[in-house]
């Protein structure tokens, strides 16, 4: 990374994902930005602290006193939490060469693109839980159908870059829209973009032939 | 109550650091206990807010309590409070067993990670005295922005949901999120310079 974001995690973000409210996919939109974005990260230990600190005021819900030799029995009958795996995800060979936050990386096991309409591509990845989360390839210079929304739409750049009335977004830029918003983003002419997008609900297209298509694109 | 008795009637983020390093270092039961009868009572409470039965919120705590010996040597006292680092693990022990998903995180480990701005000073954010900004910045807020931030934080529900509860517009309860989450920050930032600077 050459730049900084510019493009952030609205405050109300940031809170819901310290709440632990948010679904997977959000979350995945979330964690990968914060990847490149220190300032970020910084705001999520800042809202998480405020979850610390509302802990400490909680009244007290009365629990069975502390076994700890029974407790610690149950680490040693394998009731341990799993090992936390520390190797990067092995990346099918469909996305060699692809540069994306690990977080991200793992829901790419056992994918691949498949096409959606003359210069886009998808994946849909396996997040649990509301909201659907996919990477989409757009070629160099096209121009998607105007659109407004029925959720939030976060979109994070990974590759090349985009632009819409909100501005321009390059790798490591998110894109947070709700239902106030409109727009038809271009792709930048010069490469590829790749952008992680996490979807509440289908998009409501202006135009009806994109509607009458819906169904079998599924945005 | 058995269960809350020899609790401490409070812990410093001092005390509890202490204890966490203590159960690192050197396996100590009898911190790990400590630790157990201050938070276990508050942890079961808050996993109770969300939403867990009583025996829920039990084996959730009991869990979280696992992984608290497990992981203590993952704990840096330089980057969060003990109750912030125990709220987190909370926070994920619940949205494993009731939501059945993940909370998905930045992975420090990743090549693509952007490294922190070098120290100079100013700018480092030492755990314990954010978390005393933070502390204090939630006891001024005002009633209005406090209760917003407590049902973000403590009841499972969305914003619009909370609109709804309270009988506000949405925006405002938004906004006083927002209000909220900027005092608390200005609080941060006013202790350390430029640490607070927002995007
Ligand atoms: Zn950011
Ligand atoms: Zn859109």
């Amino acid at each position: 990374m050459t730049h900084d974001a510019r493009h952030h995690i609205s405050d109300e973000l940031i809170v819901s994902y310290a709440a632990g409210a948010l679904s997977e996919a959000q979350c995945l939109a979330i964690a990968s930005h914060a990847t490149y974005c220190r300032q970020c990260r910084r705001r999520i230990e800042d809202a998480e602290a405020l979850g610390g600190a509302l802990l400490d005021a909680l009244p007290m819900t009365p629990v069975p006193p502390p076994d700890v030799d029974a407790l610690l029995a149950r680490l040693e009958e394998g009731d341990a939490p799993p090992p936390e795996r520390r190797d990067p995800p092995v990346l099918p060979t469909a996305f060699a060469g692809l540069v994306a936050p690990r977080p991200l990386q793992a829901f790419l096991a056992n994918r691949s693109w498949s096409r959606l309409a003359p210069g886009i591509e998808q994946v849909v990845l396996g997040t649990q839980g509301p909201a659907s989360a996919r990477l989409m390839r757009f070629a160099p210079g096209i121009q998607l159908p105007a659109h407004g929304h029925r959720g939030l739409e976060l979109t994070l750049v990974l590759t090349g870059s985009y632009h819409d009335v909100t501005g321009t977004y390059r790798p490591g830029d998110l894109a947070e829209l709700d239902q106030r918003a409109h727009h038809q983003p271009v792709i930048g002419a010069d490469q590829d973009c790749i952008a992680l997008v996490v979807t509440e609900a289908p998009a409501i297209y202006d135009r009806l032939i994109y509607r009458l298509l819906q169904p079998f694109i599924g945005l | 109550m058995d269960g809350v008795t020899g609790s401490l009637p409070s812990m410093t983020a001092a005390q509890g650091a202490d204890l966490v390093m203590a159960v690192a270092r050197q396996r100590d039961k009898a911190a790990y206990a400590a630790l157990y009868r201050y938070y276990a009572p508050r942890i079961t409470s808050y996993l109770m807010k969300q939403g867990a039965t009583l025996s829920e919120g039990e084996e959730i705590t009991q869990e979280t309590f696992l992984a608290v010996w497990s992981k203590a040597d993952q704990f840096d006292p330089h980057k969060a409070a003990v109750s912030t680092w125990l709220f987190t693990i909370a926070r994920n022990k619940r949205i494993d067993a009731l939501r059945r998903q993940t909370h998905i995180e930045v992975d420090d480990a990743d090549p693509l990670l952007v490294p922190e701005a070098p120290a100079d000073g100013h700018d480092v954010v030492d755990a314990r005295e954010r978390q005393e900004a933070v502390a204090e910045a939630l006891a001024a807020l005002p009633a209005d922005q406090a209760t917003v931030m407590h049902l973000s934080f403590y009841e499972d529900k969305t914003h619009a949901e909370i609109a709804s509860a309270l009988n506000v517009p949405l925006g405002t309860i938004k906004s006083r999120l927002r209000l909220a989450f900027k005092r608390v920050r200005a609080e941060i930032a006013g202790r350390y310079g430029s640490a607070g600077n927002a995007p």
